[in-house]
């Protein structure tokens, strides 16, 4: 139906392509930057009617969706973005924001040349003088140098943001090379992390990879949309579920608020916040009692059967009887029922899935026992009481879930931003594996799908002779006491200088006073390169002016698709903005690794150097083919949408596993995590720090407040685009019709909401999605964008030592009437 | 011939994708939106009607309706605005146009047409969108072309290609084998203000 | 001055056989000078101010019509209020002056040609309020080369100008007949024409508005009736205050008798105007659906002051000129100022109703350009009056009053418009 049949202006695909294989070549040899379309265009004399040149590229922002687009360059200007086919006609996709980037290329705002803040004024205070590249170069280097002559390269911190995902460009680009030579500290990441920690204690699939593909929801006969909003954050995987519901398919949304999502359910359940985790138990515990578990698979594809030891909590291995040498595979014992012995697992036709045994001596129970065990503790009348619900209703989600035809559940990241969020995606991956639905078509977890199937050779592009790695070994969280203090778990640990790459950590990270008042001022010396004047770059004491997705050339193994997909440059860098590719090799230079970034290497170089892997060797993945075809489908099994676990889970044993017999910290930083350690075996419900009833917060400030995830912004990109601002002006605060009419709070009032970290100032709306003592506003506004304040001062700088991630929404705030 | 489009509101999240695709498209000036994504819910923007968890909100994209019988045509005293005998589409001649906002005060689809109340100002300070894109004059009104320029090409217009929930659907109502003639004659559907006699080329899926 | 007529009953100098054409031309010679300091000083004053008007309205051409308060989505504003307002006045003295003719009956003789005259000045301003409404004035020709026939705008366009003429021809005519070059028959033809055209005007001015089926507030049939008797309203008011005040003056005799017979006659009108707004009230809120809206708005929502402003005024001046013993000359000044400004009231209620009263009350994107009080979003925007004028319109708006005001005062001035009694 919505087939397009749009004859191209201006240059044919084709003689474009010629073209740009034609000139790349050509720079290669040169040693030049790749010329920008518009300068191929003029050579070529090939541009069409109206100048119009058609080049190709990838959105790359952190929506995670990697529309990609055709830019229309006229008069070597970008002039209008519209949304580039992929082999799929569903996965053409495009939003406000991807279609309105030059607003940001072009914007008045944009940073334009290299600048420092002038001598003698506070950071922030917005006093900048212009500079040349060759200043700053050397004004960069000399306190590199002087940082780590002193204190050594641990003392930088670089911190990689989510602003460009290019795999050259962007996050886990170049910039990991100069980090990586360096030696310099890299505080590792916090953002979204919870929900892929807590599923793969199941699943095993790591933090990032649990989710099938978008189009795999054509398969559902149920989607669970649980604490995510597919409709504002991942529109481009909404239209498969629109699809799938308009084939039948139910959408059951479970929400604390009624999202957008929600409302375009055919059923929508409501949940106390962060309960999420009690109720997954509580229908698995449901489940159980009335039998309506996927037996099979329990049988056939989780370890119910594996035997723990009572004495150690561990498996019963083979190495528990027998030496098992280094390496060699130690597998688990199971009870053969039909030889009344223990057995390696494998090797008994119907390995028990309950019961208490003794195997020489050690009792042992079944996993399967222990997690039933550990589930009955979860009834659905606590649960009731616990979440907020009707017991029908949970007896309802569970038959229905445990009955469906294939279930996926769509997750993302919403649950994911609380203290508990890993115990809540972990309970939920076990309600999956114990009905079954996981594993196959159309059942299991969606949400950004990443594709496992092309494995590039990071090692190529970030390591070079010398190379020495970052250090890793403190969370985002702990920077502002690493700062303030100089110290790490009470060893001195100087940190001195702070690298925001494609990054707005005063915007972006929890406890934005901790960031302002303790980071901030404690530095020696703070490098922010961006493309616009973002909360993070108006601190720094130095900003290079960087290049949009459209001044360079790039490639994105695709976010949520299964491609990977290539990036023209289609027009040069305005003013005097440079791409990460130069910016690292210059200051590179000036610090003496001119032999891992040598003047001559270019995009190319590096590219290569990363496409160099077996895998895409493989697969035929070279920078050649995806300049010449723009993208390249790396689908595993043709025709079948990518499926998590489709044949075996990436786990030790490749069964979805109801206990987790080595429990480890994502992040390990010298943190006590014995305590735990025991209860970490089986899935339990863990109150969230703030949000609960119960907690010390919730006596004081009665509002819970979390950070909308809306159209107009990815987290703080395009927080400054003039044209999203005509539609979307300012920062508007959202309150339930209860909370406010008890403070007698009407649409339209300025509002303060407060809590004991900060506070913003801010318009208010009554918004009949929120229940009473829940509200939100959409993020990305920056600190001068409000009246006073900004959200971020808000959250909390703490997290769970197991999961060691931003709980940005687990917050709770009071507000009053300006 | 009469082109028109379905809108289908299952299908429509508002995400205002479309209205930025007219807006660049078309090179509109500073502060004009011929394609609103106007809120079928609360008082304001992307805020339900209702209360929790009753509410509702649904999101009703609205551009000029091509009104088969348009009202503003009609009115205006130099035929400025005008029905294309060929296509239906309701077109407007800035060039012609005097300025006396007699369409924008017959049009009953409140908002649609725009006026340029000052010299046209861009906030990029370059032309955006189509090369062929219509040029705007000071004091004259306008509204969407249905991407004239666009449909003489053989284009569907900006808004439907840029749509990423394939909730519109555009094409010649004359014609039962296409897409949106299928649409409108298979699905239940709505015309804005049907009351009003205009018969709007843009219908409603429900 | 001298000539005071005293006579009961002043007979229609049309029928006055005895009429020396001498006596004619030296009255017409008289008229051409006469006038005082204080008429010149009116006229420069006027003069400046219209000229004040002018640069004003170059200025919101140049500058841009930003700098008026109207939006999209209140297109309109002072300007096509005022049009309507002044096509309105130019209504009374015309219909005064040709109705005793054209049915050969007893008019108001000494008057007959400073009505004329204030129709005149009334139909120019109106005009010109067109004009200064318009974005592209220098565009007017296409009217002319593109007329779309079909268009209320258009017919309204040539009903205006015709309008314009038939006036100027029929203020001729008077004066040659006076003079004995034009018959009374043909004088008599013209004031039937002329009638006709003043009926048309106000029709085809509420039908700009009333043929629009998008605004619930226009859309009625009984706007164009009601229009006629809008426009007697505020005509026969203009022209029983011009006239008085020009008696004072000494320009013309305006005799009890006139006077009574114009306060009988604006008291009529009122509640003829009266009982129209009541059939359209009961008409809009009887179904107790859509229409009440416009009732709720009217009665006590925005724009109540002008609707009560309207009905006070209206009561006022049908008081005033029903009870014989408050039918003083400045009283029935006081009625017919009240009269004017109901009618004023009258045509703010409707063109703000207009669009007050929006057919998608859908929240939307608001820009600066969408709606006059954009700043606080659109319910706030609507919450009080959608539209207000800025400082420009009033500026403008005045100019072109002050116009009208002048040829008004320069016809006076220069114009044989006093009767030829002498």
């Amino acid at each position: 139906m919505s087939e397009m049949n749009v004859p191209q202006r201006g240059i044919s695909r084709r003689s474009f392509l010629k073209a740009t294989g034609a000139l790349a070549g050509a720079a290669a040899v040169a040693g030049a930057a790749t010329p920008s379309l518009t300068a191929l265009a003029a050579e070529d004399g090939a541009a069409g009617a109206g100048g119009e040149v058609v080049g190709y590229g990838v959105c790359r922002s952190n929506c995670m969706q990697s529309c990609r687009y055709k830019a229309h360059v006229r008069d070597g200007k970008l002039v209008k973005l519209t949304p580039a086919e992929y082999g799929e006609d569903l996965y053409r996709g495009s939003c406000l924001r991807g279609m309105s980037y030059q607003h940001r290329i072009y914007s008045p705002e944009r940073i334009k040349y290299p600048m420092r803040r002038v001598e003698g004024t506070e950071r922030g205070a917005g006093e900048w003088e212009r500079i040349s590249w060759d200043e700053a170069i050397s004004d960069i280097a000399s306190h590199f140098q002087a940082i780590i002559d002193e204190y050594g390269p641990k003392a930088i911190a670089f911190d990689f943001g989510t602003g460009n995902y290019g795999e050259i460009q962007g996050q886990t680009g170049i910039f990991n090379r100069l980090g990586g030579m360096l030696g310099v500290s890299k505080p590792a990441g916090m953002n979204d992390l919870s929900t892929g920690y807590g599923i793969d204690r199941v699943l095993g699939t790591g933090l990032m990879y649990f989710a099938n593909e978008a189009k795999s929801v054509l398969d559902s006969s149920h989607i669970f949309i649980w604490g995510s909003n597919p409709v504002h954050s991942t529109p481009q995987n909404w239209r498969w579920m629109q699809r799938a519901k308009e084939q039948g398919t139910k959408i059951i949304t479970i929400d604390p608020v009624k999202s957008a999502t929600a409302h375009k359910s055919d059923e929508y359940f409501a949940i106390k916040p962060t309960t999420d985790g009690y109720l997954a138990l509580a229908m698995a515990n449901y489940i159980i009692e009335n039998g309506l578990q996927d037996d099979d698979f329990i049988a056939k594809r989780s370890t119910a059967a594996f035997l723990v030891r009572d004495d150690t909590g561990m498996l019963l291995h083979k190495s528990a009887f027998e030496a098992v040498a280094e390496g060699e595979d130690d597998p688990v014992f199971v009870w053969d029922e039909a030889a009344g012995a223990a057995a390696l697992h494998g090797s008994a036709a119907s390995p028990a899935l309950e019961g208490r045994f003794e195997v020489q001596g050690i009792p042992v129970t079944t996993s399967y026992t222990l997690l039933k065990e550990r589930l009955a503790d979860y009834t659905v009348a606590d649960a009731a009481r616990v979440c907020g619900m009707d017991e029908d209703d949970i007896v309802y989600l569970a038959r229905e879930l445990a009955g469906a035809k294939a279930a996926s559940v769509n997750i993302s990241f919403g649950m994911d931003h609380y203290y508990n969020g890993y115990q809540s995606c972990w309970a939920i991956a076990i309600l999956l594996a114990l009905t079954g639905q996981v594993g196959r078509d159309g059942a299991g977890f969606t949400g950004i799908f990443l594709n496992t199937a092309l494995a590039l050779n990071t090692k190529g592009l970030w390591a070079a002779k010398g190379f020495k790695g970052m250090a890793t070994t403190f969370p985002m969280t702990m920077l502002h006491e690493v700062v303030e203090t100089q110290q790490l778990n009470g060893q001195p640990y100087p940190m001195k200088a702070l690298v925001s790459i494609i990054s707005n950590s005063v915007s972006n990270w929890p406890a934005q006073n901790n960031y302002l008042n303790k980071i901030i001022p404690n530095l020696d010396f703070i490098l922010a390169m961006d493309m616009e004047m973002t909360d993070t770059a108006r601190h720094a004491d130095i900003v290079l002016p960087t290049a949009s997705f459209y001044e360079n050339e790039d490639f994105r193994k695709a976010h949520n698709l299964p491609y990977i997909v290539h990036q023209d440059k289609v027009i040069e860098p305005l003013y005097e903005a440079k791409d990460d590719v130069e910016i690292a090799g210059l200051i590179g230079r000036a610090l003496g690794l001119a032999d891992a970034f040598p003047e001559s290497a270019t995009f190319d170089t590096y590219a290569n150097a990363l496409l160099k892997s077996e895998a895409c060797e493989k697969a035929n993945v070279t920078l050649e083919r995806l300049r010449a075809e723009g993208y390249i489908d790396l689908t595993v099994l043709p025709g079948k949408p990518g499926i998590v676990g489709r044949a075996k889970f990436p786990t030790k044993s490749g069964l979805a596993q109801l206990y987790t017999e080595t429990p480890a910290p994502r992040v390990s930083y010298g943190q006590d995590v014995k305590a735990r350690f025991a209860k970490e075996h089986l899935v339990y419900y863990q109150e969230s720090a703030e949000v609960s009833e119960n907690s010390e917060a919730a006596k004081k400030f009665p509002i819970v407040f979390y950070q909308e995830h809306s159209r107009w912004r990815t987290h703080s990109q395009w927080f400054n685009s003039p044209l999203l601002k005509e539609l979307d002006p300012k920062p508007v605060f959202k309150i339930s019709a209860a909370d406010a009419a008890e403070r007698g709070i009407a649409s339209g009032d300025v509002v303060e909401v407060f809590n004991d970290r900060g506070h913003m100032v801010v318009e208010c709306v009554i918004d009949p999605s929120l229940p009473a003592g829940v509200s939100r506003m959409p993020k990305g506004w920056q600190r001068d964008q409000f009246i006073e304040g900004g959200y971020q001062e808000l959250t909390y700088p703490v997290h769970d030592e197991w999961s060691v991630a931003f709980n940005f929404y687990d917050t709770r705030v009071d507000v009053r009437k300006k | 011939m009469h082109y028109g489009f379905a809108i289908d509101q299952q299908r429509c999240i508002g995400c205002h994708t479309c209205a930025v695709a007219c807006k660049i498209e078309n090179n509109l000036p500073d502060e004009m939106w011929w394609n609103r994504i106007l809120t079928d819910g609360g008082a304001e923007m992307d805020i339900p009607a209702g209360e929790f968890p009753n509410s509702t909100i649904e999101y009703v994209p609205v551009n000029c309706q091509h009104c088969a019988n348009p009202a503003c045509v009609k009115v205006c005293p130099v035929g400025a605005t005008y029905q294309d005998p060929e296509t239906g589409i309701v077109r407007q001649d800035a060039d012609k146009c005097i300025g006396c906002r007699m369409c924008v005060a017959a049009c009953p689809y409140t908002g649609v047409r725009s006026f340029n109340w000052e010299e046209p100002q861009f906030m990029l300070g370059m032309d955006l969108g189509d090369a062929d894109a219509p040029k705007h004059q000071k004091h004259t009104v306008e509204k969407c072309t249905m991407c004239w320029h666009r449909v003489a090409k053989g284009e569907e217009p900006a808004c439907v290609e840029a749509c990423p929930g394939r909730a519109r659907i555009w094409g010649d109502l004359d014609d039962p084998e296409s897409d949106v003639a299928k649409l409108v004659a298979s699905r239940s559907k709505k015309q804005l203000l049907p009351e009003k006699g205009t018969n709007p080329s843009v219908y409603y899926l429900v | 001055m001298s000539d005071i007529n005293n006579g009961v009953g002043v007979i229609d100098d049309d029928f006055n056989p005895a009429a020396a054409p001498k006596a004619r031309e030296a009255a017409g010679a008289r008229a051409a000078a006469w006038g005082g300091k204080g008429l010149a000083v009116g006229i420069g004053v006027s003069a400046l101010i219209a000229a004040v008007g002018i640069v004003l309205w170059v200025m919101q051409l140049s500058g841009g019509m930003v700098q008026t308060a109207m939006r999209n989505l209140d297109s309109w504003g002072l300007y096509i209020t005022m049009f309507m307002f002044f096509v309105g006045l130019s209504a009374g003295g015309l219909i005064i002056s040709s109705v005793p003719k054209a049915f050969g009956i007893r008019g108001f003789g000494g008057i007959s040609k400073v009505a004329v005259m204030s129709s005149i000045a009334a139909t120019v301003a109106a005009i010109a309020f067109v004009v200064v409404d318009l974005g592209q004035p220098l565009r007017l020709w296409e009217l002319f080369a593109y007329s779309n026939l079909g268009s209320p705008l258009m017919w309204d366009i040539i009903v205006l100008g015709t309008y314009l003429i038939l006036s100027c021809v029929y203020l001729w005519a008077q004066v040659q007949n006076e003079k004995g070059k034009v018959s009374h028959t043909a004088l008599r033809v013209i004031s039937v024409v002329a009638l006709v055209c003043a009926v048309l005007v106000h029709s085809v001015t509420a039908w700009i508005f009333g043929l629009q089926q998008g605004r619930e507030m226009w859309h009625t049939a009984l706007l164009a009736p009601w229009f006629v008797s809008s426009a007697l309203v505020c005509g026969t008011g203009l022209v029983l205050a011009v006239c008085a005040g020009l008696s004072r003056a000494g320009y013309i005799e305006f005799g009890r008798d006139s006077q009574v017979k114009l306060a009988k006659l604006l008291a009529v009108f009122v509640l003829v105007d009266l009982y129209f707004f009541g059939c359209d009230l009961l008409t809009e809120a009887f179904p107790a659906a859509g229409g009440m809206e416009v009732v709720a708005m009217l009665t006590s929502g925005p724009l109540a002051p002008f609707f009560w402003g309207e009905i006070v005024l209206c009561a006022v001046a049908a008081v005033i000129c029903l009870v014989p013993s408050l039918r003083t000359t400045p009283l029935l000044v006081v009625a017919s100022v009240a009269a004017i400004l109901a009618i004023l009231c009258k045509r703010v209620q409707l063109l703000v109703g207009g669009f007050q009263l929006t057919n998608l009350d859908l929240a939307g994107p608001v820009t600066p350009a969408t709606v006059t009080g954009w700043e606080s979003g659109l319910q706030g925007a609507y919450t009080g009056m959608v539209y207000w004028p800025a400082p420009i319109e009033w500026g403008v708006a005045l100019g072109v009053v002050a116009l009208g005001v002048m040829i008004f005062l320069l016809g006076v001035k220069y114009l044989p418009l006093r009767p030829k009694q002498d």
